[in-house]
């Protein structure tokens, strides 16, 4: 109880202490998911694209994405091949059914699905077949895929894509 | 993701990141404090309802943010260490007539806003008129004059 001429309220000190502590930790915290985040750990950012190569497929993509915002998966397939010559590749069947409103640029170069691929087909220039995915994920996740082609070319995809 | 779920996480982001940020945060506001507010309301609003805009969802994002604050109101009515949790504790920065130069720092504060409120409510000219200076839970500054003064 306080005296006569003391206010009288609470002076809950371990409490205020440990108050303190929490709310320094939390700036540290907050500061370092900005700093993530300016990085590129939850998309676009110099952290979030990544580029993969191998067997002549190369695919450019954001590492990080998020739910309801556009993303680009980039697939270029580097054969040789004579301008307007077909460029062929396929991307495993369940990946692509996952994607959202996906628009492909060229629109024209999807050729269906087969049992477990989606096919894809484009004209090729200087040499190489260039493809686009638009799509804004619904739901998030760890997603991998590969993208193979005719010539046995094979590159892998993995993406994590947050709320 | 499901309205509700959003607008509980939004709800808790929210809170800590304002907890986090101290008291002083939300009290005396300025122009630029009343439009940061303004940012940040409309920042949050997209990870409300995301791409949904209609009445049903904004009106389950309305009620689930109300009922969730008249939630952590009664919750922190039940235990005064509750009470501390969500809304923190009221402080004393100047203990009959000594100025917690410490603890003014802790809060973010300078003496100034202290003389300022002491000036502004009861009229105080110096330090050594006031016999009690609290940062209250809200954030705003109470002042107790000594005995004859203000």
């Amino acid at each position: 109880m306080a005296k006569p001429d003391e206010i009288e309220m609470e002076r809950p000190d371990t409490f205020l202490s440990r108050e303190r502590a929490v709310q320094r930790a939390g700036v540290v915290v907050l500061t370092l998911f900005v700093l993530a985040g300016a990085a590129g750990m939850f998309g676009n950012g110099p952290l979030s694209h990544a580029t993969t190569s191998a067997g002549g497929i190369e695919l450019r993509y954001e590492r990080f994405g998020r739910t309801t915002a556009p993303t680009t998966i980039e697939v270029t397939v580097t054969t040789g091949a004579a301008d307007g010559a077909p460029v062929r590749f396929r991307i495993e069947r369940r990946f692509i059914e996952r994607l959202d409103q996906l628009e492909l640029r060229p629109e024209d170069v999807f050729k269906g699905f087969d049992d477990t691929h989606a096919l894809f087909e484009v004209a090729a220039a200087g040499g190489r077949g260039h493809v686009e995915l638009h799509f804004k994920p619904q739901d998030p996740g760890f997603r991998q895929t590969s993208v193979v082609t005719d010539g046995a070319g094979i590159a892998h995809l993995r993406q994590l894509i947050y709320f | 993701m499901n309205p509700v779920f959003r607008a509980v996480v939004m709800f808790a982001v929210l809170w800590i990141v304002f907890r986090v940020g101290g008291r002083r945060t939300l009290a005396d506001i300025t122009t630029f404090d009343f439009i940061l507010l303004l940012v940040i309301g409309d920042a949050a609003q997209n990870a409300f309802v995301g791409d949904d805009f209609s009445l049903t969802t904004a009106a389950l994002v309305i009620v689930t943010l109300l009922l969730l604050d008249l939630a952590v109101g009664r919750l922190s009515m039940r235990s005064a260490r509750l009470r501390r949790i969500i809304d923190s504790a009221p402080v004393i920065v100047i203990d009959n007539g000594k100025v917690l130069d410490r603890v003014l720092s802790w809060e973010g504060m300078d003496l100034d806003e202290v003389l300022t409120a002491a000036r502004e409510r009861h009229g105080l000219e110096r330090v050594d008129q006031i016999k009690y200076a609290i940062v209250e839970r809200h954030g705003g500054i109470s002042v107790v004059p000594k005995d004859g003064c203000g």
